[in-house]
């Protein structure tokens, strides 16, 4: 078998794997809580959410209710029954929480359904965690404290992933810094300042896609061939890669492989027509590099040395590099400026 | 004497090992909770990954260079101590020291056997109203980006919620004892010069910067920002940007986010971004965005191509997330650019997310990406899935397939696939193997391998 079919079919496999799981049906709440046959004479008495989960006021373990009070209404099929039936979304995760505490508020008259939403609904297992923000409601205090840890288990705020308050869906990757500089207190609960730098700092030998290959979900933008494709990413997001990336972190790559321009005897990767009269011409450099310099800046930022000086110093035969309007607050002696305007 | 940076780097390497090791763990686990009066709470991560491929280079007159088989080994260290008591302040120092080390065994092909580097070493001292953090550490939005110094940040809380945040130190380098070239950031380029007298010697003193953020929030509906950043490379200046951020969330239906960043050696905008994000139901999250950019005022004033030219390109955006069921998420997005010169471009994608929380504990995506600019475009399928069959146990499977527009390097496809598997051998504990394979322009077949060891340790002194 070539290894591309075999890693197609581990794929498939995987996938198959987990599609058969979604067909395991949930509880029926619904069912026991608005259907059953009950209340009148000769009928058992109705259940509540209480039947099954009193015992959950004093112990959280108890979530699943005890097998034993299905024998009362479905007899000997009772196991049989309660082995189909997929457990309980435990979101590997706790919350300190006290259901009797609660339960004793004159806000909840003893009631679950006012936090568990949509807990009747077949197969909606998922809803029966309430949402972090029907807990803000009440308790927004210790969130403007920047305190996590008084709901959450410390050891569980770094695998959380907030779904209802500071959502990190949408487009919040894309913009987590403007929201990362107002709430800084609130991003260091669960994140160190070094959680920051893994990413944005490129000094490492050793990209988060390498380290992190399970993570599926996370939106690391280098997976992939990105190697292949990385030209084409700058251009369509010009001066994105330049948030993080200094010119020199890109030449550093392209001098090992032969393509910088400040490497001896280096490949020229630009077509014909790149440099010369003709500037309008389709390929000429002047009309990708008015698109995006920082494309340029990638193999061509040398300082003094840089070699397009060589054509559009004062005087050269490239002509005035600035575009209409162009001005500066710094002086004409300061030495960047004089790399092309030698007095 | 000071410690030169493969003195720092061996000890992360070495350090790192021993620490991720199970033996060295368990006695850890065992110490637990120390009871008695809360002194501070810690936490420490050390993350080991070795991978092993062969290294072969791309010879610039054609042709490929074998090489041998690589081995390096990397570690990333991270401690942290919050809520330190101290005699002035119950709960109000916080310590974070992050450093990694790379050690190549094997073929080290063009760079350092041994190296490393400190991410980030502070410590702050919080007030009622405010703190003092000092050491190495970042500072993000706003008019600094983001910046990693050596130097010291203030912020205090005045009344009416009014604030300011302030900030100046050494740039930080990505060496830190003055190697040649180590002033080029994250650049390879004084493992690849052969005398090391070709690059100049930089000077610390000359690589500096300053900023502050002055604030208003009420903490609920507005949040407005005004701030300075101004940095000093090889005693030029690099950035001098000052910035208008705002945050406004009138009700839990949308909220509005917007930053300008203006360049003042440059009297223009360098950046423009606004984001309208709207909930119209718990299930349903969209966002609008816009955004004008001059990349040329990305780069530092010191470069000679930062003058050459102002051309900026605009982007218009959406993009939503639906979660259908508790099982189901479907989410996409679109965005058009419009450079000077009237050509357009577009990335425009969509992906579905299935997840049960049964035995299997499965998640499953399926994604399609479509990139167009101006030269080129591909079409990128991804397809991955995740089982965590047991409750220490889990798989993943990821694969791309992507479709080139014109060919690169003579090459119209890639294929990359990556699978792993992890066991949590204890809370603290956990290992993870993968594999991964790719066929691209680069390389007809890539097969890379990669062990990871991680120790995650966390608790409370009494």
């Amino acid at each position: 078998m070539k290894p591309l079919h075999a890693w197609l079919l581990g794929c498939i496999t995987v996938l198959a794997l987990g599609c058969t799981e979604l067909l395991a049906p949930g509880f029926p709440h619904r069912a026991h809580l608005t259907e059953d046959r009950c209340g009148k004479p000769g009928q058992p008495p109705c259940p509540s959410c209480a039947t099954c989960h009193d015992e959950i006021r004093h112990d959280r373990e108890q979530k699943r209710g005890d097998p034993e009070l299905c024998r009362r209404c479905h007899g000997e099929a009772s196991e049989e029954l309660f082995s189909r039936v997929r457990p309980w979304s435990h979101k590997r995760t706790e919350i300190i929480f006290s259901h009797e505490t609660h339960l004793e508020l004159e806000a909840f008259v003893g009631q679950c359904v006012a936090c568990h939403t949509g807990v009747t609904k077949d197969g909606v297992e998922g809803e029966v965690f309430p949402p972090m923000k029907l807990c803000i409601d009440c308790h927004d205090d210790g969130l403007r404290a920047d305190e996590c840890a008084s709901c959450h288990r410390p050891r569980d705020l770094k695998r959380l992933v907030p779904e209802t308050f500071l959502r990190h869906d949408g487009a919040f990757f894309r913009n987590h810094g403007m929201v990362a500089s107002r709430n800084e207190g609130v991003c260091a609960t669960c994140h160190a300042e070094s959680d920051c730098v893994r990413c944005h700092a490129q000094g490492q030998p050793l990209g988060l896609k390498t380290i992190l290959p399970e993570a599926i979900d996370r939106p690391l933008i280098h997976r992939g061939d990105f190697v292949a494709r990385h030209a084409i990413e700058a251009r369509s997001q010009q001066g994105e890669c330049a948030r993080c990336h200094q010119p020199s972190f890109c030449d550093s790559c392209h001098l090992e492989r032969g393509v910088s321009g400040q490497r001896q005897g280096a490949l020229n990767p630009h077509p014909i027509g790149w440099v010369g009269p003709d500037a309008g011409g389709r390929n000429h450099h002047g009309r990708a590099a008015r698109r995006d310099i920082t494309s340029c800046a990638a193999c061509h930022d040398a300082g003094p040395a840089t070699n397009c000086i060589r054509c559009h110093r004062v005087g050269g035969p490239g002509g005035n590099p600035h575009p209409s309007g162009w001005s500066s607050l710094r002086s004409p002696d300061a030495p960047m400026c004089r790399y092309c305007h030698v007095p | 004497m000071r410690p030169t940076r493969i003195e720092i780097a061996f000890a992360i390497v070495v350090g790192g090992s021993v620490l991720a090791s199970p033996a060295a763990a368990q006695p850890r686990a065992e110490a637990g909770v120390v009871e008695g009066e809360d002194l501070f709470a810690y936490s420490f991560h050390v993350e080991t990954v070795g991978r092993l491929f062969r290294r072969s280079g791309y010879d610039p007159r054609g042709g490929l260079v074998e090489g041998g088989i690589a081995l390096p080994l990397y570690n990333f260290a991270q401690l942290r101590i919050d809520d330190l008591d101290v005699p002035w302040g119950d709960d109000s120092i916080d310590v974070e020291l992050g450093a990694w080390g790379n050690l190549n065994l094997g073929d080290a092909g063009p760079v350092q056997r041994l190296d490393g580097d400190v991410q980030v070493a502070r410590i702050r001292q919080r007030f009622d109203h405010g703190y003092v953090t000092i050491g190495r550490q970042v500072r993000g939005g706003g008019a600094a980006r983001f910046v990693r110094f050596d130097g010291a940040q203030a912020g205090v809380e005045a009344p009416f919620g009014l604030g300011l945040d302030a900030y100046g130190g050494f740039a930080v380098l990505p060496r830190w004892n003055q190697q040649p070239g180590y002033h080029l950031l994250g650049s390879a380029a004084a493992e690849l010069v052969r005398d090391p007298e070709v690059l100049r010697a930089p000077s610390r003193e000359q690589h500096w910067l300053v900023g502050a953020r002055a604030y208003y929030t009420d903490r609920d509906v507005i949040d407005a920002g005004l701030s300075f950043h101004e940095q000093r490379a090889d005693g030029g200046v690099a950035r001098r940007t000052a910035a208008v951020d705002a945050n406004f969330t009138p009700m839990e239906l949308f909220a509005l986010t917007g930053r300008v960043l203006l360049d003042v050696d440059a009297t223009d905008v360098s950046d423009l971004r606004a984001v309208l994000d709207v909930y119209p139901t718990d299930r349903v999250v969209l966002s609008g965005s816009y955004q004008h950019l001059v990349p040329a005022l990305m780069l530092s004033r010191q470069s000679v191509l930062s003058v050459f030219s102002t051309n900026a390109f605009d982007e218009w955006g959406i993009d939503g997330q639906w979660r259908a069921v508790s099982w189901l998420r479907v989410g996409g997005d679109a965005y058009l650019d419009r450079f000077e010169g009237g050509a357009f471009g577009h990335r425009v994608g969509g992906h579905l997310r299935l997840s049960s929380d049964g035995a299997l504990h499965t998640v499953g995506r399926l994604g399609y990406r479509r990139v167009r600019e101006a030269i080129n475009g591909y079409h990128q399928i991804r397809a991955s899935a995740s089982l965590r069959p047991w409750s220490r146990a889990h798989f993943t499977a990821d694969g791309f397939l992507y479709l080139y527009d014109e060919p690169i390097s003579g090459v119209s496809t890639s294929v990359v696939g990556v699978l792993s598997s992890g066991y949590d051998v204890a809370r603290y504990l956990k290992l993870l193997v993968a594999t991964s394979l790719a066929r691209s322009p680069y390389a007809l077949t890539d097969i890379q391998g990669t062990l990871r060891v991680e120790v995650d340790w966390e608790g409370e002194v009494r």
